[in-house]
């Protein structure tokens, strides 16, 4: 059956005992290809799981798609435990080793100033939500259950509802703005990721206002948590949920 | 708010990461080569991807738990 070589992240090359026993994607070992003064973590990957048609379908696979986005991280975070990472994006596939030098050589100068530059940093990502009021919710089910609520009635609370989650709304827009211009002072550098989706967030803590990724000396991590937990008790009337540290994978590129 | 989310998160190996959190990075984030594969893949709209599917599945689970 052949295979093909699935990128994890680019690395300055370490020795490969570090590798041992470190597997990916499909329970893959895990290698090292270097070029100079640049690795790539690699392994190698089913051609017919991995080619271009068989791609295009199992992305669509959540099932697929989760378990190679774990074992991808999971590479990911182990590369990181022996100096900076560069993350690649998920499915980054080339034909052999070969091919992957070829693209060390080309892309060399570029993927090094990269790495130089996510060095001791980490990423930190923090979204904030405007909390659902429940006390609406839960009346209107309460009035429901024992079939109190006329026409009238329920027009009445779902307007009032609506206004109440306006105003949750603006309220955890104008802390989040806050609380971004906070950390943004002690970060390096931010990068905004879309707001995650109503449709996701329904039966989570809220509707998402920000979601913000941060790229933080490894040294300010502790005071960059600790305003995070400032402006939290500062402002319960949103949600604020923080993820990481992660491998600087929001700032592979240099934003212009 | 719990004495939990007042301390200083754990780091992400200690706790089961949100797959839509990682999916935000490892399909809109990271260094994006062509690769040998990829020419065809970056006409695929990954982040509308994982977005469908997370729907979907957010759907089945919550009809799940409906009955």
């Amino acid at each position: 059956m052949s295979e093909l070589c699935y990128c994890y992240a680019a690395v300055r090359p370490f020795p490969p005992a570090a590798l041992d026993g470190m597997t990916g994607v499909r329970g893959a070992a895990v290698q090292l290809v270097a070029d100079g003064e640049l690795a790539v973590l690699v392994s190698q990957v089913p051609a017919d799981e991995f080619d271009e048609n068989a791609l295009r379908a199992n992305l669509e696979q959540l099932s697929w798609l989760e378990e190679v986005a774990r074992a991808h991280n999971t590479v990911v975070d182990a590369a990181a435990q022996h100096g900076p990472a560069l993350p690649f994006r998920l499915a980054t596939i080339y034909l052999d080793a070969d091919r992957v030098r070829a693209m060390l050589r080309n892309r060399g100068s570029e993927l090094s100033a990269a790495l130089d530059r996510v060095r001791n940093r980490v990423e930190w990502g923090v979204k904030v939500y405007a909390q659902p009021h429940h006390e609406g919710m839960e009346s209107r089910a309460a009035a429901m259950q024992t079939g109190e609520l006329s026409g009238r009635a329920y027009l009445r609370r779902r307007m009032a509802e609506r206004h109440a989650g306006e105003r949750a709304w603006d309220a955890a827009s104008i802390a989040a703005e806050q609380l971004d211009e906070a950390l943004t002072t002690l970060a390096e550098d931010r990068r905004e990721h879309r707001l995650q989706s109503g449709e996701l967030s329904s039966a989570g803590p809220g509707q998402n206002v920000l979601n913000v990724a941060y790229l933080v000396a490894a040294e300010d991590s502790s005071a960059f948590l600790a305003l995070v937990t400032d402006h939290r008790a500062r402002t319960p009337e949103c949600h604020i949920e923080v993820t990481g540290p992660w491998v600087p994978y929001s700032f592979t590129v240099e934003q212009t | 708010m719990t004495a939990d989310e007042l301390a200083p998160p754990a780091p992400i190996a200690d706790r089961e990461i949100a797959l839509v959190d990682l999916l935000d990075r490892l399909l809109a984030a990271g260094v994006v080569l062509t690769g040998d594969l990829t020419l065809s893949i970056a006409d695929v709209d990954l982040v509308h991807i994982s977005l469908r599917a997370l729907v979907t599945s957010v759907r089945a689970a919550q009809e799940d738990g409906d009955e």
